[in-house]
């Protein structure tokens, strides 16, 4: 009987140390469990003036990445979303941006940069309110938030994220 | 070595590597105010305004900011470190302490700091201000 319960405690030592280094191993910004209760949502324009919800897009991953055009570290992801929507957008996963920051220069960026997926913008205070409202820590930029078809957030993120850390967490983890 | 003593020491070992390991939800980046900690005396000569900037954080030349009972106010800001910004240019940031002084006459009541900084990491906080009572 002692050899059976040491036999378990080990295996959940090795499971729990095991999990753990990996977590530690990947340098990890990303938060823990998400805030108790359902999910925020929102309506917010696009940079047309159309509503834009997270639910307009049943069946896909949704990527909802708060930026702004002051952020560099938000600016450096911006090719790496374009290319996951580019990649992934037909079936799969949908990249929601949702910038705080000035509508003319959000516009003019998202020109520039030939962005692929919807860019919604908030000018006010209100565009921190959801960010924290979707687990946010610290308000600063950028964070991102996976959200599975199932409505289980997948990841929650703050700071730069690669495309390869998304793909990783994207349901059938993607490569 | 009982079983219960097992369980005792593989806990022990268990628990701080979970907790290492980021199972919490702490965030890997400080708070605004820890991160960029501000502060603000007045002597004879003066206003001062420090900066405490943690280690791996800076803070933008660019975005330094001083008004009084809502005037814009000039600063004696000392040199920054030459900083190449993908987005803003040529700049300067500054790191771990920094210290402005805002001259003689410029009296008032209330104090208004802006400022903007960043975490190397790749992290930036959205533009601050903080209000202080002036003596």
């Amino acid at each position: 009987m002692k050899t059976w319960i040491t036999l378990g405690l080990v295996a959940l030592l090795a499971a729990t140390a095991g999990y753990g280094l990996q977590r530690y191993l990947q340098q990890d910004q990303t938060l823990g469990d998400a805030p108790a209760g359902p999910l925020p949502t929102f309506s917010i324009a696009d940079l047309g003036g159309e509503p834009v919800t997270p639910s307009d897009f049943p069946g896909k991953t949704v990527l909802i990445n708060f930026w702004a055009t002051w952020c560099p570290p938000c600016r450096d992801e911006i090719p790496e979303l374009i290319e996951l929507q580019e990649a992934y957008g037909d079936s799969e996963l949908q990249v929601l941006g949702i910038a705080l920051d000035d509508r003319a220069r959000v516009a003019e960026y998202a020109a520039r940069m030939g962005m692929n997926y919807p860019v919604l913008v908030v000018e006010g205070a209100e565009g921190f309110d959801l960010m924290d409202a979707y687990g946010a820590q610290v308000g600063g930029l950028p964070f991102n938030v996976l959200i599975h078809p199932d409505g289980s957030v997948a990841m929650r993120h703050e700071g730069a994220v690669t495309g390869d850390e998304i793909r990783a967490r994207l349901p059938g983890g993607a490569s | 070595m009982g079983s219960r003593h097992l369980l005792s020491l593989m806990l022990c070992a268990v628990l701080p590597l979970a907790s290492a390991a980021g199972l919490s939800q702490t965030s890997a980046f400080l708070p605004a105010d820890q991160a960029f900690a501000s502060d603000v005396w007045s002597e004879a000569d003066g206003h001062t305004v420090a900066w405490t900037i943690a280690p791996g954080y800076y803070l933008y030349g660019h975005a330094l900011a001083f008004e009084i009972d809502g005037q814009a106010v000039a600063a004696d800001v000392p040199p920054g470190t030459p900083y190449h910004d993908a987005h803003f240019g040529e700049v300067s940031i500054y790191r771990d302490q920094l210290f402005v002084t805002l001259p003689t006459g410029s009296d008032g009541t209330e104090l208004v700091i802006h400022y903007q900084g960043c975490a190397d990491a790749g992290l930036c906080y959205p533009p601050q201000q903080r209000r202080y009572p002036l003596p």
